[in-house]
């Protein structure tokens, strides 16, 4: 026979999230205050977020230097710093944000995608201060968050064609109601900034890539070598780079082979223009498949300033309203998670404490 | 009344419990769930509580089995005891999942080896004198081969000149192999259960009571630096580590 538990979690954090609607029914300029946590990856972050812009803390504790030795992010180092920062970081966003738990009005997190173990970090933190404080909870699609850093700096007003890139994803969204998006496209082998990384570590010039390849590029020429734009079939919003990492890999064998000078400059600058001529091509292409002419950008490349740039100008002659995050969001951070959270805490979407992580998961099926 | 929720999902296992400072038990739930312990540790933590008719604010303290064992696992279990304890401002308290294991034998006289398997012929070892109703660990907890534990074993017995010898752990089939060769009165003990929550709580009630005296500023601290023991490094790191050591012996 099923108890019926007239005190159970689920009871108060409804009755806590009524209450609060009310309170803001009488008095508008009562705020939403969440506490978003994220650790999908390599940053133990957490951050207090009124609103879904105003960011009254912001806390990354990032492993990039434990993972450098590495060469890349390995899932069980990642996993066990998780656990070391957890709340650390938690109550050093809380402070500087000079609020207690029960403050805010809602916890959230990213439950998908991502690294599986490093989830379960995150979100069994967040689980538990929720249980705790008697707060609704809200679990976060990753790429929710990475689309919603722009809203900090911007309007952020569906719909709108949204671009994300990052080291773990390359997709094309049309946004079309808030939290409602329809993939149009995604990476078919590595992500771009994947694509960064690799070609990044046979250069030599270390991890992450993105930056490193950004800045070698800056004394390259783009024109040097004519690497193929992996374009696909005609028409398609669907993304590869596994074939061009594979060209620059030659090139650079080639020459070592020769024993000639690896011009690292040059092919890094090549290479960077190669990804920024498919992802600009694309996101253009998605806007006249769709008809807007709003263009989000988001993820750890939208930091990459060639692919500003060239954003910048193809839509400014083409009257495309584009909207970039501001640096310190582009990479992964909780700040974007509570800012995607407060769109789904006003649609009343609180998740139940059997959430769990997920490893791969389309924001479509969120 | 004090309340001390005490967990454990170190092996495959989900344990959790509910005691008061007196010693007495007053729930326990255990499953055999597999994957599922990151799923199912709060829904279960809620029921247990809401059909008692109590919510977490009536937790005066917790306790967790902080492993060794499964790496996930046991990230579960003590990152929501801190989580828990930071977010009600209460004590936690770490309790190795060996010694755990191991307490269900306190009342039997002899040496207790607590074997879990930790693959390549190597188990997470801990060794305990059982006499008297009190459980005394012999060595630091630790990797060893099954040989090398049983080989400890017998070293053991003759110095606290104990007969008897009581393997536990999913480890044990293992260590039996070795330690029917070389001890004389061995028992298998086969636990329903690897690690009870309940054995969880009444290890660390001792020192639970003592930290709810604790300052608030040092009950934060305990929540924020509480971490797993794993008794081995992360894979790449071991890697990296013997790398290094090359490298420094090459360049001498
Ligand atoms: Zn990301």
């Amino acid at each position: 026979m099923a108890m019926n538990n007239s005190n159970d979690y689920m009871t108060r954090a409804t009755a806590r999230y009524k209450a609060d609607s009310q309170a803001r029914q009488r008095d508008p300029s009562l705020p939403v205050d969440i506490l978003a946590i994220e650790s999908s990856c390599d940053e133990t972050a957490a951050a207090v977020i009124r609103d879904g812009h105003i960011v009254l803390s912001s806390v990354v504790a990032s492993q990039i230097e434990s993972h450098q030795r590495f060469g890349g992010v390995v899932p069980e180092v990642a996993s066990r710093a998780h656990v070391e920062q957890i709340i650390q970081v938690i109550a050093q966003a809380l402070q500087k944000a000079g609020k207690e738990l029960h403050d805010m009005q809602a916890i959230a997190v990213t439950f998908a995608p991502g690294l599986i173990g490093a989830l379960f970090v995150g979100v069994t933190a967040a689980k538990s201060l929720a249980l705790a404080a008697d707060l609704p909870f809200l679990g976060i699609h990753h790429l929710a968050g990475h689309l919603y850093a722009s809203a900090v700096s911007d309007r952020l007003d569906p719909p709108f064609v949204a671009l994300i890139v990052s080291g773990g994803h390359t997709e094309l969204l049309h946004v079309t109601g808030h939290g409602a998006m329809v993939r149009l496209g995604h990476t078919r082998d590595d992500a771009a900034g994947e694509a960064f990384d690799k070609v990044s570590r046979a250069l030599g010039l270390g991890y992450p890539g993105g930056p490193a390849i950004e800045q070698a590029a800056k004394l390259g020429n783009p024109a040097a070598f004519a690497f193929a734009r992996a374009l696909l079939e005609e028409g398609s919003l669907d993304f590869s780079f596994s074939g061009l990492k594979s060209a620059v890999l030659l090139v650079l064998d080639k020459h070592k082979r020769a024993q000639k000078e690896v011009p690292v400059a040059d092919i890094a600058a090549s290479f960077q223009m190669a990804v920024v001529d498919v992802l600009v091509h694309k996101a253009m292409l998605a806007l006249q498949r769709t008809g807007l002419s709003t263009l989000v950008i988001a993820g750890g490349v939208a930091a990459n300033r060639a692919l500003r740039d060239r954003l910048l100008d193809v839509c400014q002659v083409c009257g495309v309203r584009l909207v970039v995050p501001d640096l310190w969001l582009c990479t992964d951070n909780a700040a974007m998670i509570g800012a995607a959270a407060y769109y789904r805490y006003q649609q009343g979407k609180l998740s139940s404490l059997d959430l769990t992580a997920v490893a791969t998961l389309s924001i479509d099926a969120w | 009344m004090m309340t001390i929720l005490a967990m454990d999902t170190s092996t495959e296992a989900l344990n959790i419990a509910l005691g008061e400072d007196t010693g007495q038990l007053i729930a326990e739930y255990s499953l055999v769930v597999g994957k599922q312990h990151a799923t199912l540790l709060h829904p279960l933590i809620d029921d247990m509580l809401s059909t008692l008719s109590l919510t977490p604010k009536d937790l005066t303290a917790i306790a967790v089995g902080v492993g060794p064992g499964s790496y996930t696992g046991v990230r579960i279990a003590v990152t929501a005891a801190k989580s828990l304890a930071f977010a009600l401002s209460i004590p936690v308290l770490g309790v190795s999942s060996l010694l755990a294991a191991a307490y269900a034998q306190r009342d039997q006289q002899g040496i207790v080896l607590v074997a879990f398997d930790a693959r390549r012929s190597q188990a997470y070892t801990g060794i305990y004198l059982a006499d008297d109703g009190r459980l005394t660990p012999l060595i630091e907890e630790t990797k060893l081969s099954y040989e090398e534990a049983i080989r400890q074993v017998k070293v053991l017995t003759t110095s606290y000149q104990q007969e008897r010898v009581i393997i536990v752990g999913d480890g044990r089939k293992q260590a039996m192999n070795y330690a029917n060769r070389s001890l004389q009165k061995v028992v298998s003990s086969h636990q329903s259960m690897q690690i009870s929550a309940k054995d969880v709580f009444q290890v660390a009630l001792p020192e639970v009571t003592q930290r709810l005296t604790r300052a608030q500023g040092e009950l934060t601290q305990d929540a924020q630096t509480l971490v797993p023991t794993y008794l081995q490094l992360a894979e790449a790191e071991a890697r990296w580590r013997s790398l290094q050591q090359e490298r420094l012996t090459n360049d001498k």
